[in-house]
């Protein structure tokens, strides 16, 4: 029953200066990339997760939580549209951060929405790793030195 | 025991007055406001706007609803939810308990929703087991008494109502889906696409719904491409995609409550307000050996509302489970254990 999903996607990061180029053809191997670039991360890095609905970036967020060490499972922050996790105290030397945010701002309309909704304040906080979904609304309130993921599903057929 | 029930974690300032009882209570009065209406032109919720609105709405509620009653006790949702919306009603529920020095009471939204199947039904026996299915949630929790709870199962990305909500996006069907796709879905055929799924086989009582919506993005997409995205084509998904959320639900429900053997297995939350769903499981739950007894929340009780606060509320109050009104929180990611 059902269908085998099997569709390619691009992946592109850019980090200052640097720009990867990256094609992913499963949730798995997305996972796989998020994690290699979640192992490099350090405290107060921002990664901006930008693509369509089903591009992957929930699936992108929980590869950066996997390699942080985290256990819980890694929702949608839709609804609530922050969640917080405590790192794992053993790989908090490694990473230089305690906390990883999971930021959502699906549901809100602009920038000022997301400092009325006390989110702004934690991007970028230097105990924490952030990783923000639909980072495009927030404008100036990235940090210059985001480093932005975007993925794209690749035309099908 | 006469308890004020305040809940505002999302987008419906709610109060309600209840007369608690272990076998039945009574709801004395109730009143609730919705801003559906506004947030519908966003697309969603805007916390700053729902947190204002509720500022407006919750005292003249409350006066309404207290008339010239004083309560025993106040029950108030402490969380999940969104932070700047429960605020309001927990501020405002402290300030009464210091006022009135009552009692106060936090409850969990979730066990909320749970509670909402006693307003309506009786005869409800312990083990039971609550789908809650709603925009933020997707949970199974088993209960072996009163305010004993364990998630045996929950979602591992989107909730069930969230996966509604995106696939009438991708649709575009506006906000909020599940009722949009619920109404196209009646006149599509449920076996038209082949939509996956997901975790239906997976030996455990947990979900997931991201996929299914990626499914449905691919096969608008593709169906565009073909240019054969008819209005007919669309009723043929929605009413796919319904099929598939609507049996993956109740497969688990059932599968966890054979694996529990419990008495009784209760529904609700929004979703739960769902005609497929409410009828698929009864249905299911109806052909599971031992006959468990099953409830479904009224219509009005599945949406969030104030009267299933009060009445969690008064059975956590029977425990003595207060707080301190000057220590009472909110918890936007509270779960039950």
């Amino acid at each position: 029953m059902g269908i085998t999903v099997m569709e390619m996607r691009t992946i592109i990061i850019t980090r200052g200066s640097s720009k990867q180029h990256l094609e992913s053809v499963s949730a798995a191997n997305t996972l796989a990339i998020a994690k290699k670039l979640g192992n490099t991360l350090r405290g107060s890095d921002v990664v901006a997760l930008s693509g369509d609905l089903g591009a992957g970036k929930t699936v992108f967020a929980k590869g950066i939580a996997s390699a942080l060490g985290l256990k819980e499972t890694i929702v949608s922050p839709t609804f609530v549209l922050m969640m917080r996790y405590r790192i794992p105290q053993r790989q908090e030397k490694k990473f230089h951060a305690r906390f990883f945010y999971h930021i959502d701002t699906y549901r809100l309309a602009d920038a000022r929405a997301i400092v009325d909704a006390g989110i702004a304040e934690h991007i970028g906080a230097p105990d924490a790793i952030t990783v923000i979904e639909w980072p495009d609304k927030l404008g100036k309130l990235l940090p210059k030195t985001t480093i932005h993921v975007s993925l794209a599903v690749q035309d099908g057929i | 025991m006469i308890v004020l029930g305040i809940e505002s974690s999302c987008d419906e300032t709610a109060v309600a007055l209840l007369q608690g009882n272990k076998s039945t209570s009574r709801l004395l009065s109730s009143a609730m406001a919705t801003q559906q209406a506004i947030h519908t032109k966003y697309g969603g919720v805007v916390p700053e706007v729902a947190a204002r609105n509720h500022i407006a709405a919750i005292i003249p509620l409350v006066k309404k609803v207290l008339g010239s009653r004083a309560p025993d006790c106040i029950a108030v949702t402490a969380g999940p939810g969104l932070i700047t919306s429960l605020l309001v009603g927990v501020h405002t529920a402290r300030t009464l308990a210091y006022i009135y020095r009552k009692p106060l009471v936090r409850v969990n939204h979730i066990e909320g929703h749970v509670y909402s199947n006693w307003l309506s039904s009786t005869g409800i026996r312990f083990p039971a087991l609550a789908l809650i299915v709603s925009g933020g949630h997707t949970e199974l929790i088993l209960m072996k008494g009163h305010g004993m709870y364990k998630k045996v199962g929950a979602t591992l990305d989107d909730a069930a109502g969230e996966a509604f909500d995106k696939a009438a996006k991708i649709m575009d069907m506006g906000y909020p889906g599940g009722p949009a796709i619920a109404q196209r879905a009646q006149y599509g055929d449920p076996k038209a696409i082949p939509l996956p799924m997901p975790m239906l086989h997976s030996h455990d009582f947990h979900f997931s719904f991201s996929g299914l919506k990626t499914a449905v993005l691919y096969c608008v997409r593709d169906k565009k491409k073909q240019k054969i995205y008819s209005d007919a084509m669309r009723d043929d998904i929605c009413s796919s995609f319904q099929h598939s959320v609507v049996t993956i639900l109740v497969k688990k429900t059932c599968a966890a409550a054979q694996r529990y053997k419990v008495k009784s297995v209760l529904l609700g939350g929004g979703v739960a307000a769902n005609l497929a769903l409410r009828e698929s499981l009864t249905n299911a739950v109806a052909t599971i050996p031992g006959k468990p007894l099953l409830a479904i929340a009224p219509l009005h009780y599945c949406t969030d509302n104030a009267a299933m606060i009060a009445l969690a509320g008064y059975f956590r109050a029977k425990k003595k489970k207060f707080t301190s009104p000057l220590h009472c929180d909110a918890d936007p990611a509270w779960e039950l254990p």
